[in-house]
C-alpha cells in the first residue's frame, strides 16, 4: 500500500492507493475511493504522455497501458508518484429514466415479435430472478423493489462502448457471477452482479444475473450515451408494455434530456 | 508502377480482416484493444519483405481465402502452416503458366497483374497473415484498421465486418522490390530471398510454435492470486489444461481441474491483455486481444507477450501448463524478439 499526500487542495488529501504490475505493459492502481480514481484518470489524461497507450477506469481500479518499447513497470510508477492530482470539476451531468420489464418474456415473445416486424431482434430472453431468490433469499417482489425506485450513480463505462457500471446496489441484492457465462447476453438486458447493475448496450458475452429488459438505449433521442457522475433509475414496466415498445420503437419517458435539472418526471407506467 | 494497386478478395472462409498493432485510447471509452492475435507472426511477414513492423497485414482464420490483384505486387504470407497456390483467373487475365504453382510460407515473392492467391485449409496453426509492400488505403477508428464486429467499429467500411467476398482494397505506398524472384521462375518450391533471412525467420517461427505437443505458457501471478489458496495455486501450475471449443479473437477457455472460487465476490476491474480469469465454475479464461475491457471474474495471472504469442496458433484439444516466471524476464524475451525482428527487418529492406 502506498500512501501520498495531495498539496494542491486546501486541505490536505490523505490518499491511499495500491500500485501493481499486472502486466509487462500495464500497471493497475487499486482505490477503494472511485472520487480517487476518477482524480487519477484526469491527471494522467492532462500529462498526455507519449508512452501511455490507453487507459480503463472501474469503480476501484485505473488501469495504465504503456508502450513496453518506451518504457518499463520501474519509470511508470515513478513517473505515477509524482502526478499532481488536480481537482476534478465536476462536469454537468444527465439524469436518465430507464424503464425495465422485469417480467418473465419467455418464449411467447417470439412469435409475439415476429408477427409484426422482422427486425432481427434477440428472440430469447433469458431471466434470473428465480435464482437470485433461491440465492439471496428474497422474495422475487422485493428484489424488483430494492433494483428500482432510487438514482444509481454511473462509476465506470467500459467492457464495451456505453456499458456503464451503475452503483452501489443494497448489499442484500449482492450476488456472484454465474458460474459459466453466457455466450450470448441479450442487447438491453438489466443486469446485477456483486453491488454493481447495468444494461447491456448490444449483444455479447456476459456472466451477470439478468433480472429484466429495456428497450430505452434504442431511443434515437438517446444518442450520447452515459458518463461517469451520470444518474440513472429504473421504472418497471409490464411486458405488454416492454414488448410493444419493441414494435413501435420507442419507450415513452426513458430519458430526460436536462442537463441541469435533475429532477426526474414520473414515467406513465408507475 | 502505379501509386495504387487494388486487391479483390474472391474468397472468405471462416474470418478475415486487415490488421495491426491494436487501437490507442479505445478501451478507455469501452472499445477493445483488437489487433494481431499472433503479433509475432504479423511482425515477421512484414520484416521478411523490408517493411515497419507494423504496417497493416490481412489475418485470415482457419484459412481458406483467396485474392486477386491488379498489379505487380510483393506479398509474403506467414503464420498457421496452409498451402499457398496461384490460381487461373476467371476471365482469362492470369498467366495460363503461372497457374497452380505452390509458394512456401516465410518467403517473399512478387504477384502479378491478374494473379489469385489462394490459402488453403490450414494444417496446424489458426491464423495467417498476410503482408504486402504497400499500405491499404483504410479510414482507421481509434489508430488501428482493425474491425470488432460486435462493436460495429473499424474496418474497410467502418462497421466492424472483416473482409468479404468481393471487397476491393485500394494500396497505396507500393515499393519495389529488386531482389525477390518472381513466381515464374520455374523452381516454384524454391522461391525466395536469400537463406540467412529465411534462417532468421525460421528460428521466429520456430518461437511461435514452440511448446511442441505441450504449449508452457509463462505467467505472473497478479491481480487476486492472493484469494486462492495454495492448494489452488499449485494445482494451476502443475495441471495440464486443454484448449476448449471457445476459442476466438476475444480469449480462450480452457478445460481442467476446477479451482475453488465459490462466493468470491468482486467488484468489475480492467482487464489487462493475456489476463487469466477463472469464471464461476473454476476453470481458466486467457483474454487476449478482442476481450471486453472491464470484467468481474476474478484473475489469478497474466501470460506475458510471449505466452500470448505461443498461444495464439492453439486449436482446440491442445494441451498447455502454466510457468511461474518474473516480468523482468518476459520483458527481456519480448524485447529479444523485438530486436530480431527490427534486424530482420532492416536486412531484408537493404536487399529489397
Amino acid at each position: 500500500m502506498l500512501t501520498r499526500f495531495n498539496q494542491s487542495h486546501k486541505s490536505v488529501i490523505h490518499q491511499k492507493y495500491h500500485l501493481e504490475a499486472v502486466s509487462q505493459s500495464a500497471v493497475v492502481i487499486f482505490d477503494d475511493d472511485n472520487e480517487n480514481i476518477q482524480m487519477w484518470l484526469h491527471a494522467i489524461q492532462l500529462e498526455d504522455a507519449s508512452f501511455v497507450i490507453d487507459l480503463i477506469a472501474s469503480f476501484n481500479a485505473l488501469l495504465i497501458e504503456f508502450d513496453i518499447l518506451q518504457t518499463d513497470y520501474y519509470r511508470v510508477s515513478r513517473w505515477l508518484s509524482t502526478l499532481n492530482l488536480a481537482d476534478i470539476h465536476e462536469r454537468k451531468s444527465n439524469t436518465f429514466k430507464v424503464l425495465v420489464c422485469y417480467e418473465d418474456i419467455g418464449a411467447g415473445a417470439d412469435s409475439y415479435i415476429d408477427s409484426y416486424i422482422n427486425s432481427g431482434l434477440d428472440k430469447k430472453y433469458p431471466n434470473d430472478l428465480a435464482e437470485i431468490s433461491q440465492q439471496t433469499g428474497l422474495t422475487i417482489d422485493d428484489i424488483i423493489k430494492m433494483h428500482h425506485g432510487h438514482a444509481y450513480r454511473v462509476y465506470a463505462v467500459g467492457f464495451m462502448p456505453n456499458f456503464a457500471y451503475l452503483g452501489q446496489l443494497p448489499s442484500a441484492l449482492s450476488t456472484p457471477r454465474l458460474s459459466t457465462p453466457r455466450v450470448k447476453v441479450p442487447a438491453g438486458a438489466v443486469a446485477i452482479a456483486d453491488r454493481q447493475t447495468a444494461i447491456y448496450p448490444q449483444a455479447s458475452p456476459g456472466g451477470w444475473h439478468i433480472i429484466g429488459y429495456t428497450n430505452c438505449l434504442n431511443r434515437p433521442d438517446f444518442s450520447q450515451g452515459f458518463e461517469v457522475g451520470d444518474s440513472i433509475e429504473f421504472c418497471p414496466i409490464s411486458k405488454e408494455a416492454f414488448l410493444n415498445s419493441l414494435l413501435e420503437g420507442k419507450t415513452q419517458g426513458a430519458n430526460d434530456q436536462s442537463a441541469n435539472d435533475q429532477s426526474v418526471n414520473q414515467p406513465d407506467h408507475l | 508502377m502505379s501509386k495504387h494497386a487494388t486487391l479483390t478478395i474472391k474468397q472468405v472462409q471462416v474470418q478475415a480482416q486487415w490488421t495491426d498493432l491494436g487501437r490507442r485510447f479505445a478501451q478507455i471509452d469501452g472499445f477493445s484493444q483488437s489487433g494481431a492475435v499472433d503479433w509475432c507472426n504479423y511482425s515477421l511477414v512484414n520484416a521478411l519483405l523490408g517493411n515497419p513492423l507494423h504496417i497493416p497485414a490481412i489475418e485470415v482464420m482457419h484459412g481458406q481465402f483467396s485474392f486477386s490483384v491488379n498489379q505487380k505486387l510483393t506479398c509474403c504470407v506467414s503464420g498457421a502452416s496452409t498451402k499457398l497456390t496461384l490460381l487461373d483467373s476467371t476471365d482469362g487475365s492470369s498467366d495460363k503458366n503461372r497457374a497452380k504453382r505452390t509458394i512456401p510460407l516465410y518467403t517473399p515473392f512478387v504477384l502479378h497483374p491478374g494473379d489469385t492467391l489462394h490459402l488453403g485449409e490450414i494444417q496446424d496453426g489458426l491464423f495467417c497473415y498476410i503482408g504486402f509492400c504497400a499500405q491499404p488505403v483504410i479510414t482507421t477508428f481509434r489508430g488501428s484498421v482493425c474491425a470488432v464486429k460486435r462493436e460495429q467499429a473499424g474496418g474497410l467500411r467502418g462497421d466492424g465486418i472483416g473482409l468479404k467476398h468481393g471487397d476491393v482494397v485500394k494500396l497505396a505506398n507500393i515499393r519495389d522490390t529488386h531482389n525477390i524472384q518472381d513466381v515464374d521462375d520455374n523452381n516454384s518450391h524454391d522461391i525466395g530471398t536469400n537463406a540467412p533471412a529465411l534462417l532468421d525467420a525460421s528460428i521466429l517461427a520456430l518461437h511461435s510454435k514452440q511448446g511442441g505437443l505441450i504449449k508452457q505458457l509463462p505467467i505472473t501471478f497478479c491481480y487476486q492470486h492472493e484469494r486462492f489458496s495454495l492448494r489452488d495455486k499449485t494445482l494451476f501450475l502443475s495441471q495440464q489444461y486443454k484448449v476448449s471449443s471457445q476459442i476466438d479473437r476475444m480469449g480462450l477457455r480452457l478445460k481442467g481441474q476446477a479451482l475453488e472460487i465459490n462466493k468470491m465476490t468482486l467488484l468489475s476491474q480492467p482487464i489487462a491483455k493475456g489476463a487469466i480469469q477463472i469464471s464461476g465454475d473454476g476453470l481458466p479464461i486467457i483474454m487476449r486481444n478482442e476481450r471486453q475491457t472491464i470484467g468481474g471474474y476474478p484473475i489469478i495471472a497474466t501470460v506475458s507477450a510471449y505466452g500470448l504469442m505461443i498461444l495464439s496458433q492453439a486449436r482446440p484439444g491442445d494441451i498447455i501448463c502454466f510457468v511461474d516466471e518474473s516480468l523482468e524476464s518476459s520483458q527481456i524475451q519480448f524485447r529479444f524478439l523485438q530486436q530480431a525482428l527490427e534486424k530482420l527487418s532492416t536486412k531484408q529492406n537493404t536487399l529489397g
